[in-house]
């Protein structure tokens, strides 16, 4: 059994995040054989995006299982596309609750604590009062913190404290198993977590594993503003996000303890997304794929002898970025991405390929392309696709590649590269000649051998990138 | 090309652009070089992971601020960082001022509590009542409060028995304000202003926390530099002078406070022996992570100056109160401020030490320099809106569109203490917004006299009658409506001289004080003593004054300095009268109530003068209880210009059956000749009031205006004797003496004083200058306006007044609003009606148009009093008068209506006298003077000291002297004979008016009348009247037991003349 990295994924960036991650996985982004257990823990009751990312997770889990489950057996993970297993921690453990569905709070702040315990003349009350405003306390959890981690870190006090999940975590975290968290910084709910998080696990008694776990955490600071608040009537002001970063970091200075700590943002925000708590449908940020990077890079390296602060650059500061511009340390995530791209691109045209040889050889045929995994995948690279879209064209914009639909030519998909497919044709040709190789383990699951004949087809072309 | 990091600072991470650990953890040395946005939303300070966040902030906000003090231009903190810094000085100030703030606090009701929370009690309380947030406060408490601090007190407000937190005590700060007490930008009216978060802070808008160097607390940012001198040594020197021995958590406050080494003000070697330590509710010193939180003991530092200055609309009066000397001034200046004097400073200034000043600076702010006790006390004002720390703000009642005026009366003290019993103050206040929120309920006074060491002492506000002397609560006249511009207020002050006001304006919630300083006219010690005669009648009120042993031609009382101090300053003018200019400034809102509402500044005898109408304008329509101008005044105006909307004049005065009006009236009578009295010198108690009756007085009237003249003279002037020096005469006999001491007659052989007023006729008769016989008849000239025996005040029956009643205009716009509102009311007779006309005749050209239309009417009424006259003296066996002076303002309709020449009136009364002596008389001596009224009073100052009364006489007009002992006797004389006799008196008396109009028509003061026709109309109503109306007026209206000292032969006289008046061409 493999390890689980327990990924936490506190508040909208969390989820973002954790988007990346999963895309980023997809994509054939290796964990170093540790299988990701995300936990998702947001009290936004009505966040769409919460949805989404869920099933994007389910699709993956999916999609995973199609391609390493045949005829009932487990089988080894792929190399290429969806190598990573992810886990639902309700998988690991039947008994606990959904985290977010424990979490969903219609009440306010003030009534979830009930302060109305409290006599009119007992002393507390002026406690409240010096911690919480009168605001604070009336209102509803169900949109989150409002950019209120004060808030925010006595409510998921409480969710966790004996929470079915936190106890499931606790228990089936094992050794040489990791946890890491993703968080903003300057947040309510985020925020919030990071510390809170941390400093359950530093504190829990009587689970070593737990304890002794090696820890990372990524710390996205603001990388995006919001239109004004008196405009959208938000009671968030974004022009506070770094004043509240600082004053966070500056808490971080002495609190927090995680093995590795990641800091991802941006110094001006160049992003400006519309100020709705409940929406929150906001483009696909670079900085959340940085973010989400740094779980690989977490991954792949050892305890160290000291905790270690960790940030990453890019070499030229543009506003679109391609593959110069990020730097040679992106090579890898730009090859992944363009392997999803490409994939994406021959789930679009194998199943109008009448000619395609291993439609015969393969049964690569018609019920396969209509078969649940298919579906799935073709619904999984569609998001992908999509996801690489907002990231292009938002700013600042990750777009190393040039989108182009089915029949075109692919030599300029990577800026400032040449790939020697041509076209789709290529890569076809590639599929067939990987299927006539016939080197790989001997199974029944089509779908495997699509994902494994794609990659190896497509790594023919991007591996030199 | 630029590498950047994807962060938020930039510390050129390389590595390949892979993830690096180069560069390493961000740490606080690194904060700075976050290009962050200054910080005004206090909503973005609570970003930390931890319930105990704030205690943070406020940490974060001290290292903040010091950056900017350190680099300004780079480094700015934001207003929310600093309000967080000063909101926390705050708390240290406030706690170092505790005395004098708690001090300045006892009248209203407000202290600081401070309560105690320790961990290990109340973490049972939480765990068990609140649970979650016990167990977050459990999580975290040590760790970001640390061990040593399980002890917190809280700063509280209890504020008229309503607790209100204001701070918690911090190991990081000191201390902490609580977030719904941080400021949020709210629109208001179009602009941006800042208020707290919390409503349960709104309060604290309304009265604020000031600061003891002015401002307000936890409102104004106030940084330390700014702060007071003591405060700031006491921080410096005191708290923070441990240095390196402080507890580290309090590094950022303390560096901040140590920053300020080089300040100026920070004395190195500063000792402030008066200090003690501040304690909680529990008895617990307040130690706050090591350092004992101290107060100052002194609290005899006074806050001299309010935090806000009002600016009036208009320039003060400098003659009559205390003002700001302005400089640089100008002539054509048209406002001025209010004396921004708090109670707490007048209560500490002497009366006279003080010297107050403004410079006026740009955009409308002031400076203003008090000086007293040999101190300077500054403070600047500005007219914006948010003043910054330390600043007071201008309030301009221009710009807030309200007004208000302040008037006393009178302004004069005597310099005698008991004779300065009585002052009325007016306010009027209005507001010409839209919306109104202001009235004269938001302005309120309260009174200071002095000691004789010329310390302010409160007035205190008399609440029942063990009082002795106080204020009375006001009482609102009224209010600003549909009918008025604005409202009224009236205060009292009683047995007390005052010298000064402090009052308050409440405006939107919020009070702002000022002080008003009269300036009194005082009246000097002298023997001068003064009578005043004060003919009250019907119609008219005299009142003339004559200084003892002076033997000056009398004249009606006129004033040359005014007894009324409006705030408002006169117009300065040389060619206006001082009436006009005073009231020419009054604001154009106020001039209506207050000209018809309060005493006039002065008599000045041209706008204002004697005689005046005896009416009271009386305030809304409850006229049960009537108080001196708290509703009722005299009606000054009345028959000049309208008054307000909710004001009738009341002209039944003097025979009303309710005293009450009477006893206002003359109040304001006797009020008004004190304020000259103490303008002349003149002795008060010395002062001699001769008041006048008529003969006709029932008994128990009589005994009413003795009552009442006794109580009031001896209560406003405290009269030294008032048996001596109130006396009373008939209006009748008076006129005698008068016209005796000018010589005005000829013959004093046998002379009749024939005294017409508007409701009777006195009747006195003087053999060789003694007085025998005196006799009242209910019969004026008022019954040539009125409607015969119809008693209703609406009644329209008067031929006169339904003759011109359409054909009368009047030019000026006052006059016309006043007479069409008369015509349009109930309550207005045709007497009043005909009276407006007359008394302009300048507009109506009345007395022409009478001349020449209703002569016959006039012509009988003189006939008739002629003839009664000569009939009641013949009866008393007297012989006919050789002399007839007639007085009495009635009289004028003998010489306006039916001719000025005394010879023809000499022949029409000769030839009526002669028919009833029946004997050819032709040697009367007819007196008809130019002070016809005014002779009664100048006749009291005259009277002859032990002159005899003369002898009551009725006479029943039958042609016979029989006494009658009640009205069940004239009953049973009447239907046998007397009755006959009445009528055989009235036709002889109807034919010679018919004779007098022959000879008027041959002398060709009458034209086109048909004297016989005239006649008809006389003799046609006698027979029914002398039925009818001795039904309903004698017996109906007496009780048979009740003596009757009245005549019977107006009885068809009455409707006679009603019928007259209807008899002109059509």
């Amino acid at each position: 059994m493999a390890n689980k990295v327990f990924v936490f994924c506190i508040g909208g960036t969390g989820l973002r995040v954790m988007k990346a991650i999963t895309m980023l996985a997809a994509s054939g982004v290796k964990t170093n054989g540790y299988s990701i257990v995300p936990i998702i823990i947001d009290p936004h009751i009505d966040l769409e995006e919460k949805t989404k990312v869920d099933n994007l997770i389910h699709d993956y889990i999916s999609i995973y299982k199609y391609a390493t489950t045949s005829e009932g057996q487990q089988m080894n993970p792929l190399d290429g596309f969806f190598n990573t297993q992810f886990q639902r921690l309700a998988e690991i453990d039947d008994e606990q609750n959904n985290t977010s569905a424990s979490m969903a709070e219609r009440r306010t702040f003030g009534e979830y604590m009930n302060v109305g315990n409290l006599s009119n003349d007992d002393v507390n009350n002026f406690l409240v009062q010096t911690l919480f405003s009168k605001e604070n306390l009336t209102n509803s959890l169900s949109v989150g913190f409002k950019g209120n981690p004060n808030i925010g870190t006595v409510v998921l006090n409480e969710m966790v404290n004996g929470a079915d999940w936190y106890s499931a975590f606790t228990r089936h975290c094992e050794s040489g198993d990791r946890v890491f968290i993703i968080s903003s910084i300057f947040g309510g709910t985020g925020a919030s977590g990071y510390p809170l998080i941390e400093k359950k696990i530093r504190d829990a008694e009587g689970f070593p594993n737990v304890q002794r776990a090696i820890m990372g955490a990524v710390t996205v600071l603001p990388y995006f503003s919001l239109e004004d608040p008196t405009v959208s009537r938000s009671d968030i002001d974004s022009s506070s996000f770094f004043t509240k970063s600082k004053s966070a970091l500056s808490y971080y200075e002495n609190t927090v303890k995680s093995d590795y700590l990641y800091y991802a943002g941006e110094q001006t925000l160049r992003a400006n997304y519309k100020n709705n708590e409940k929406e929150q449908k906001d483009l696909a940020h670079f900085v959340e794929l940085v973010a989400a990077t740094a779980l690989f890079d977490f991954l792949s390296k050892p305890k160290p002898d000291a905790p270690q602060a960790l940030t990453r650059a890019i070499y030229d500061d543009k506003v679109a970025l391609d593959l110069a511009s990020l730097g040679a340390g992106y090579k890898g995530i730009v090859k992944n991405v363009a392997d999803m791209i490409l994939l994406d691109l021959l789930v679009k045209i194998l199943p109008e390929e009448s000619r395609f040889p291993l439609k015969k050889d393969r049964k690569m045929n018609k019920d396969f392309y209509q078969d649940h995994a298919f579906v799935a995948l073709d619904q999984f690279t569609k998001g992908f696709y999509q996801w690489y879209k907002e990231l292009s064209e938002n700013a600042r914009g990750f777009t190393p590649l040039n989108l182009v639909g089915p029949g075109k030519e692919l030599t300029n998909l990577v800026k400032g590269n040449t790939l020697k497919g041509k076209d789709e044709s290529y890569y076809l040709l590639e599929m067939i000649k990987a299927s006539n190789k016939g080197n790989g383990e001997k199974h029944d699951n089509i779908f495997r051998y699509f994902l494994e004949f794609a990659y190896s087809a497509i790594n023919v072309y991007t591996k030199n990138l | 090309m630029s590498s950047i990091d994807i962060n938020i600072i930039q510390r050129g991470i390389t590595n390949n652009f892979e993830w690096s650990a180069e560069q390493g953890r961000i740490t606080a040395a690194d904060l700075g070089k976050i290009g962050e946005q200054r910080t005004d939303n206090c909503g973005a300070l609570n970003a930390l992971p931890t319930p105990f966040a704030r205690f943070f902030v406020f940490k974060e906000a001290f290292r903040r601020v010091l950056e900017q003090k350190l680099d300004p231009v780079n480094k700015p903190a934001g207003r929310a960082y600093e309000h967080l810094v000063s909101n926390t000085l705050d708390v240290f100030e406030l706690l170092y001022n505790l005395k004098y703030h708690e001090n300045r606090w006892k009248s209203q009701d407000r202290r600081i509590v401070i309560k105690e929370w320790n961990y290990a009690d109340q973490m049972k309380v939480l765990k068990n009542d609140v649970p979650i947030l016990g167990n977050a406060v459990e999580s975290y408490f040590k760790e970001d409060l640390g061990e040593a601090s399980r002890k917190l007190f809280f700063i509280i407000l209890e504020d008229k028995g309503k607790e209100c937190l204001l701070a918690t005590s911090s190991p990081m700060t000191g201390f902490i304000t609580p977030p719904d007490l941080d400021l949020k930008t709210v629109p208001l009216a179009g602009r941006n202003e800042e208020d707290f978060i919390g409503a349960i802070y709104q309060a604290l808008n309304i009265t604020p926390l000031t600061r003891k160097e002015g401002g307000k607390y936890f409102k104004d940012i106030l940084l330390f530099e700014n702060r007071s001198e003591d405060f700031k040594n006491y921080m410096y020197n005191k708290l923070f002078s441990g240095g390196a021995t402080i507890d580290a958590r309090f590094k950022e406050l303390r560096d901040y406070i140590k920053a300020f080494d080089a300040d100026r003000q920070i004395i190195k070697n500063w000792s402030d022996a008066d200090l003690e330590q501040v304690y909680s509710v529990n008895n617990t010193p307040l130690v706050v992570n090591g350092i004992p939180i101290l107060c100052s003991k002194a609290t005899d530092v006074i806050n001299y100056l309010t935090d806000d200055i009002i600016r009036l609309p208009y320039k003060i009066d400098s003659d009559k109160y205390v003002t700001l000397v302005l400089t640089p001034d100008s002539a054509d200046r048209d406002f001025d401020y209010l004396l921004p004097l708090t109670k707490e400073g007048l209560e500490h200034l002497k009366a006279g030490d003080l010297k107050i000043s403004g410079t006026k600076k740009s955009y409308g702010d002031v400076a203003v320099v008090l000086e007293c006790n040999g101190k300077k006390h500054e403070r600047y004002y500005t007219a914006e809106k948010n003043p910054g720390a330390g600043k007071g703000s201008v309030l301009d009642l221009s710009l807030a569109k309200i007004n208000f005026d302040i008037a006393l009366f009178p302004n004069v003290l005597s310099y005698k203490p008991a004779e300065n019993n009585y002052f009325k103050i007016l306010i009027s206040a209005t507001d010409q917004n839209e919306n109104k929120t202001f009235s004269v309920t938001n302005l309120a006074l309260d009174f200071y006299a002095t000691d004789k060491g010329g310390k302010y002492i409160h007035v205190e506000e008399a609440t029942d009658n063990t009082f002795e002397n106080g204020v009375r609560a006001p009482f609102i006249r009224s209010q600003q409506d549909s009918n008025n511009d604005c409202g009224t207020k009236y205060y009292e002050v009683f047995n007390t001289p005052f010298s000064a006001i402090c009052a308050e304006i409440y405006l939107e919630g919020k009070a702002y004080p000022f002080a008003i300083i009269p300036i009194w006219d005082k009246s000097e010690p002298s023997e001068k003593k003064f009578s005043y005669a004060i003919d009250l009648g019907t119609s008219n009120t005299y009142i003339s004054r004559r200084e003892y042993g002076k033997m000056t031609e009398p004249q009606q009382l006129k004033m040359d300095k005014q007894i009324v101090n409006y705030l408002h300053a006169k117009e300065e003018s040389v060619q206006k009268g001082l009436i006009s200019r005073i009231e020419g400034k009054i604001p154009e809102a106020f001039k209506t109530l207050v000209k018809t509402e309060f005493v006039p500044a002065l008599i000045d005898d041209k706008t204002y003068r004697f005689p005046i109408r005896t009416a009271l304008c009386v305030t809304g329509d409850d006229t049960r209880k009537p108080v001196l101008f708290d509703n009722s005044n005299i009606a000054f105006f009345y028959e000049k210009f309208r008054g307000a909307g909710n004001q009738t004049v009341i002209t039944n005065i003097k025979w009303a059956e309710d005293e009450k009006n009477l006893r206002v009236f003359i109040r304001e009578i006797l009020l008004l000749i004190k304020a000259d009295i103490l303008q002349e010198n003149g002795v008060i108690s010395g002062t001699e009031v001769i008041w006048f009756r008529p003969l006709s007085f029932k008994e128990s009237i009589r005994r009413n205006f003795e009552k009442i003249w006794k109580e009031e003279a001896s209560n406003i002037l405290n009269l030294d004797s008032a048996e001596q020096q109130l006396k009373c005469y008939t209006e009748s006999e008076a006129p005698y003496y008068y016209f005796a001491t000018k010589s005005a007659f000829q013959n004093v052989e046998s002379v009749a004083v024939m005294d017409i007023g508007g409701g009777s006729t006195d009747i006195v008769y003087y053999a060789k200058g003694e007085a025998k016989i005196a006799n009242s008849v209910h019969f004026g000239c008022d019954v040539l306006w009125e409607n015969g025996y119809n008693q209703f005040v609406n009644a329209r029956d008067n031929g006169i007044f339904k003759h011109y009643k359409d054909k009368i205009h009047f030019d000026t716009n006052e006059l016309k609003e006043l007479y069409e509102a008369m015509l349009k009311s109930n309550h207005t007779s045709t007497r009043d009606i005909i009276n407006l006309w007359i008394s302009n005749d300048k507009e109506t050209e009345i007395a022409k148009k009478l001349r020449t239309d209703h002569i016959s009417t006039f012509v009988y009424h003189y006939t008739a009093l002629v003839y009664y006259m000569a009939a009641m003296f013949k009866a008393n066996e007297l012989p006919y008068p050789r002399t007839i002076i007639f007085s009495g303002n009635g009289s004028k309709y003998i010489d306006n209506y039916i001719t000025d020449s005394k010879v023809i009136l000499k022949q029409i009364t000769e030839l009526i006298v002669s028919k009833v002596y029946g004997a050819e008389i032709s040697d009367i001596e007819l007196v008809l003077p130019m002070e016809r009224k005014e002779s009664t009073c100048y006749g009291g100052l005259y009277h002859r000291a032990g002159a005899k009364e003369p002898k009551p006489v009725v006479y029943l007009g039958d042609g016979n002297n029989a006494e009658y002992k009640d009205v069940e006797a004239i009953n049973a004389a009447y239907s046998s004979g007397m009755k006959n006799n009445l009528a055989n008196e009235i036709a002889a008396m109807n034919r010679i008016y018919k004779e007098v109009l022959d000879a008027l028509i041959r002398q060709s003061v009458i034209e086109q009348v048909d004297s016989a026709k005239m006649k008809d109309v006389v003799d046609s109503v006698v027979k029914d009247a002398l039925v009818s109306k001795f039904q309903t007026e004698i017996l109906d209206k007496y009780i048979l037991q009740e003596p009757f000292n009245d005549t019977l032969f107006f009885l068809p006289v009455v409707e006679a003349v009603l019928q007259l008046t209807g008899v002109y061409k059509k």
